[in-house]
């Protein structure tokens, strides 16, 4: 029965992912929330290591739109505190470099 | 109004915030952030008509995790005097702990300091505890936040001590780029702009290992596992 919910989370994620859906909107629809959490708790109980990295970015995903939290990856949190700098600019400076060391390029 | 973030998610930091500490004060809050946590320090409150001891309060009591750096109480050459607020701290988080109401009581505590065993000679009330040494490297300081952070909130989630280090040197080498685009002094960044670039950093690597079919990022020139420099400071 596990197996089986599991399966179906991965099937409808990797169909919902290849077809471009909006998450938040329509995966209620094919899974419901309590049978979804129900297999990410037995993800969080020991049969990880079966996944691939694919995979565990999949479950993530609908882990994170249905429990705020992903399950494989940590997620990073917006700081509680303020800051005068605009977080837009910020991205796009950040990305820009980030972007620029990847490729070998000096800014 | 200030945001608080969630007390499970609060990692306070009680520590020095002098210019020789900065390297290991940065280096705990890249760890702590990259956990999944908030990084919570004195620091982060800017209005200075605030009583410091209440600020210190308020986020004692907002978070459940604490980390105490006890490593600079020692004798000042100028003063004469040793410096007692982080163990004053530390006491504080510890009567919290024992002293508060069921959400106060899961408090977590993790006390460092730069060799073993030299907290019995100053705090010997503490013997008995788990004290983590980190010979002032902020590579092993890391390493050690992680550990604690995930034995003490269980989250699997949580990555392995040397990613962590490894991407704090990353994160490092294009800092310096960043602020000058930003224009700011990234030698001199206040806590507040410094936790928010962090953030950024980290979601901004995560968003480009998504889009590059997770497939991990390729290593960049200079940054490996034997590098221990933190660049420019």
């Amino acid at each position: 029965m596990h197996e089986e919910n599991i399966n179906r989370v991965f099937s409808y994620a990797m169909e919902q992912i290849s077809a471009g859906t909006d998450w938040g909107l329509k995966l209620d629809e094919a899974i419901t929330q309590a049978e979804l959490s129900k297999v990410l708790d037995l993800l969080r109980t020991g049969i990880r290591e079966k996944f691939s990295d694919q995979d565990k970015m999949v479950l993530d995903m609908v882990a994170e739109r249905l429990l705020g939290e992903p399950v494989f990856r940590r997620k990073v949190k917006s700081p509680p505190t303020e800051s005068a700098l605009d977080k837009n600019r910020v991205r796009k400076v950040v990305r820009e470099v980030m972007t620029s060391h990847l490729t070998g390029k000096s800014h | 109004m200030k945001l608080q973030g969630s007390y499970s998610d609060n990692v306070f930091i009680n520590c020095p915030f002098d210019l020789a500490y900065k390297p290991l004060l940065e280096a705990i809050v890249f760890a702590v952030i990259d956990c999944g946590f908030h990084a919570r320090t004195a620091l982060e409150f800017d209005n200075s008509a605030q009583n410091r001891l209440d600020k210190i309060l308020r986020i004692i009591g907002s978070s459940q995790f604490a980390i105490h750096d006890i490593s600079r109480t020692e004798v000042d050459p100028v003063t004469q005097l040793p410096r007692f607020n982080m163990p004053f701290e530390l006491g504080l988080f510890l009567a919290c702990k024992s002293f508060g109401n069921q959400k106060q009581k899961t408090k977590e505590a993790l006390v460092l300091d730069h060799t073993p065993y030299r907290y019995q000679r100053f705090m010997s009330d503490l013997a008995g505890t788990d004290i983590q040494t980190h010979n002032n490297d902020p590579q092993l300081l890391i390493v050690r936040v992680r550990d604690w952070l995930r034995t003490a909130s269980r989250r699997s989630s949580i990555p392995g001590g040397h990613i962590i280090a490894n991407r704090y040197l990353e994160f490092r080498e294009e800092l310096p780029e960043t602020c000058r685009l930003l224009d700011l002094d990234y030698q001199n960044l206040i806590f507040n702009d410094y936790t928010l670039l962090v953030a950024e950093w980290l979601r901004m690597r995560d968003q480009l290992m998504k889009e590059s079919s997770v497939e991990p990022l390729p290593p960049r020139k200079g940054v490996g596992h034997g590098d221990h420099s933190l660049g420019e400071e």
